[in-house]
């Protein structure tokens, strides 16, 4: 086998969960995230001769974070419309609402609610928090492969925190109101 | 909240602030309960998160497709490896706290190729105990560190002239690990150097003294947290971290190296 196949395979290939992990979770779909992941590794082979690193797992989901793009753009253009950054990060810019989070709530929030939550973040936010949260990502490597400044990522993850903090507050509210009745 | 202390607040959940502001947000968490509420609920969530929110592992149909097509065998690894590897990249061994599980994992780490380590299956020895007892303490504290500096010119004299001895302070940063400060500590009833560094939001201690033969670098997994014991133109080291044992293997040969 060509020396350079076999590098890839030993480098990159380990992973491919972390790969297909972040397309599942930007495109939300099982079936066209493996359609994702496959031609992104495939063009990660292609361009393995530029990897000069150390460690793959943030080059490779650099590559797969740009092919998930690319198939929101072509597929569901209106999902990256809340991307346009500048009016979220003025958005962001503001001081958090007087909203005292429960922790109590947040502790038993339910495996399904919790996921529900997530999914419903806008892409920008929810790729930060499966970043930092599920790959253990410092925010320089965040800010590299989502190609933003470090100021952006702090204010995204920070964002993306209250986002679900206050959607579990609000859930769990509905739910004992609910029961009040 | 105030934005700025709402990333303030964040940036310290995240292990991402340097040493002095980390010690402002101790005293910050310390003075102000509404501070301190909001610091709880961030870490309930993280942990939430980290326990109940789905992993997608590939298909292995995806992996074995792509094998094929770069011509190599499958390289899925074992599961057990791969439940290694997720704990590790999620932070999760300092939950794991079974004997029964810590063994599991050191017989992980043997299939995990990591040749130069040896991988003990006795019990961990005092100094190693002492030693996470030490690494733990200082994380509780609000002073996990005397002397706050990332310049080994500034933390190494600091040590020299508090200890009888002068240890070795590398300067790590071109490998990723990245030097917080240093303070003293008491090993197996003697004064010891501990210097702090950094991988991403992990904390390394290393427990560095004079004395002890020889030894090449040994790992043992105590309560999660894994422990490299080693001694080398004499000098010791104990190094404490829930950092995954490849890279904290790193760490150990890189001291070691300068020592």
């Amino acid at each position: 086998m060509d020396p350079q196949r076999e590098r890839f395979a030993a480098v990159v290939l380990p992973h491919l969960s972390a790969a297909y992990n972040l397309a599942r979770w930007l495109v939300r779909d099982a079936h066209d995230a493996e359609d994702i992941v496959q031609d992104a590794v495939l063009r990660a082979l292609r361009h393995f001769g530029g990897f000069r690193g150390s460690d793959a797992r943030p080059w490779l989901l650099a590559i797969v974070r740009n092919a998930s793009y690319a198939w929101l753009r072509a597929r569901r253009p209106g999902e990256l419309h809340d991307l346009n950054a500048d009016e979220l990060d003025t958005a962001m810019a503001g001081d958090a609402p007087d909203f005292n989070p429960e922790t109590v709530l947040i502790r038993q929030a339910e495996k399904q609610l919790l996921n529900a939550a997530i999914a419903a973040l806008p892409v920008a936010f929810r790729e930060a928090l499966i970043l930092r949260e599920l790959e253990d990502l410092s925010y320089r490597e965040i800010a590299q492969i989502t190609e933003t400044p470090i100021g952006t990522v702090m204010s995204r993850l920070s964002r993306a925190r209250r986002l679900l903090a206050q959607a579990l507050g609000a859930i769990a509210n509905a739910s004992e109101r609910e029961s009040q009745r | 909240m105030k934005h700025d202390d709402e990333l303030w607040l964040n940036a310290g959940v995240d292990g991402e602030l340097d040493p002095e502001r980390s010690l402002q947000l101790q005293a910050r968490l310390a003075a102000d309960p509404a501070f301190k509420t909001a610091w709880d609920a961030q870490q309930a969530l993280r942990a939430a998160i980290r326990e109940r929110v789905a992993y997608h592992e590939a298909p292995a149909d995806l992996s074995g497709r792509l094998a094929r097509a770069i011509g190599s065998e499958p390289v899925t690894p074992p599961p057990s490896a791969r439940i290694f590897l997720r704990l590790a990249r999620r932070g999760w061994l300092i939950g794991v706290a079974s004997a029964v599980t810590a063994s599991a994992l050191t017989a992980v780490v043997v299939g995990l190729n990591l040749g130069r380590l040896n991988v003990g299956g006795e019990p961990a020895s005092r100094v190693a105990e002492d030693a996470l007892a030490g690494h733990t303490r200082a994380l509780l504290v609000d002073r996990p560190i005397e002397v706050a500096s990332s310049d080994q010119h500034t933390v190494r004299p600091w040590l020299s002239a508090r200890l009888s001895f002068s240890p070795p302070v590398p300067d790590l940063s071109a490998h990723g690990f990245e030097l917080l400060g240093a303070r003293r500590d008491v090993l197996d009833g003697q004064t010891v150097a501990a210097l702090v560094y950094r991988r991403r939001q992990h904390v390394i201690s290393a427990f560095v003294r004079p004395g002890g033969a020889e030894r090449e670098a040994r790992l043992a997994t105590i309560r999660g947290f894994n422990v490299i014991e080693a001694a080398h133109a004499g000098m010791a080291c104990a190094i404490v971290s829930d950092l995954n044992a490849k890279e904290l293997g790193d760490f150990a040969d890189l001291l070691r190296a300068a020592m």
